[in-house]
Parts: C-alpha cells; structure tokens; sequence
C-alpha cells in the first residue's frame, strides 16, 4: 500500500468521523429546540420567539454543515 | 457578572480556529477539511453559549404576594420547580462572598419553609438584601392579613 493509498483512506475515515459528529450535533439541536419549547411554556417571555427562531436556525446550520461536508470532503 | 465565565470562554473558544495552524495533526489536513472543521467548531461554541444563556435567563424565582416559585433548569432537559407559599416561609438569609460578590452587590438568598421542600436557594441574585427585605414585608403582611 503507498503513501497516496495510506494517505486517502486516513482522510477517508476522518470524513465519516467528521460526518458521524455533525450529525450527533444535528440531534441535539432539535433537544435543543425541544429544550427551548419547554422552558418557554414553563415561562412566557416576550424574547420566546426569538429564542425558537435562534434554535431553528441552529438545526439549519448544522444541517448545512452536514450537506457542505457530505459534497466537499 | 456571574455569566462572563461562560461569555468569555465562549469569546475565547471562537478564536481557537485562528491557531489551529499550530497543531500539526490540524494543520496536515486538506484545506476543505479545515473549513468544515471550522464550520463544526463554530455551531459548538454557538450551541455552548445558547445553552447557557438559556439555563441562565430560565432558571428564576418568582415572588408573589401569594407564594414563591423557584424554577431551576439544568442541562439539557432537567428543570426543577418548587413552589411554597408565602405563609410557609419561616427564615430568609443571605450571604454575599467574595470580592465580586460585594464589588458587584448579588449574593444567594436562602429561604427556609415549614413545607416539605425545607430551604429554596436563589443563587447570585443582584441585590440580595432588596429580595431579603421585600420576602420579609410579604410575610408580615400576610401574617397579618390572616391574623384579620
């Protein structure tokens, strides 16, 4: 096996390694979400809406990330 | 002042992309790699400092004329609520400690009930001996209002 073979498949496994954290951190961004819709009903805030939009925006950028590494690496 | 711990780690981890160059492990990977080893350490540290401004801003006590409710949030889906009644509270302390403690005028306020939960903690909380003195005029008044 050469350097070049050796070489990719390290980079190979570093990929799914990557992909794997990514999409644990996908999950908890929706306990995330989860977390938020919770704490809001216990207590009402003005900034409740917000607070969800921030969340959400959350699940997609980690959502993104997972689509930009999928294709990228 | 109690949260700059977690606001300045948060500051301080979000720069830790600028050194990676350094660590020859990091810096042997491809450069789209990086980038999205880059994007990953961002969402972490966005995540990490949504999370604690959430356990901060939802964790209260709630005074009212009537009871106290205490609502702490811990991790991720642990929450812990006590409620007591205003007549059941027999003892209010509260310590101020350390320098930022007394430079910065928040300490913890314990509350001792005759109820089942026995003490409610209220941790850092700004002015302490405001909280001390209000929970101490709720109790009078309602002592007093039963006594008519």
């Amino acid at each position: 096996m050469n350097e070049a073979a050796i070489t990719q498949s390290v980079l190979v496994i570093v990929k799914l390694f990557l992909l794997a954290l990514i999409a644990l951190f996908i999950v908890f961004s929706f306990i995330v979400i989860r977390q938020v819709q919770l704490m809001t009903r216990v207590l009402t805030v003005p900034i409740s809406p917000t607070l969800k939009t921030v969340a959400f925006g959350l699940v997609l950028y980690s959502v993104g990330i997972f689509i930009v590494a999928f294709i990228a690496l | 002042m109690t949260n700059l711990w977690w606001l300045f780690g948060g500051t301080l981890l979000a720069f830790v992309p600028v050194i990676w160059p350094f660590f020859p492990i990091v810096s042997a990977l491809p450069e789209r790699f990086l980038f999205v080893l880059t994007l990953l350490w961002c969402a972490f540290v966005l995540a990490f400092v949504f999370e604690e401004f959430l356990t901060w801003f939802f964790s209260v006590t709630i005074v009212t004329s009537e009871r106290i409710i205490d609502i702490d949030f811990f991790g991720l889906l642990s929450k812990h609520v006590t409620v007591a009644s205003i007549t059941k509270v027999q003892d209010i302390t509260y310590s101020q400690q350390g320098v930022f403690g007394a430079m910065f005028n928040f300490g913890d306020v314990i509350v001792q009930t005759a109820s089942e939960i026995q003490t409610i903690e209220c941790a850092k909380v700004p002015h302490p001996n405001r909280v001390v003195k209000i929970l101490s005029e709720l109790t009078s008044q309602k002592e007093q209002g039963d006594r008519e």
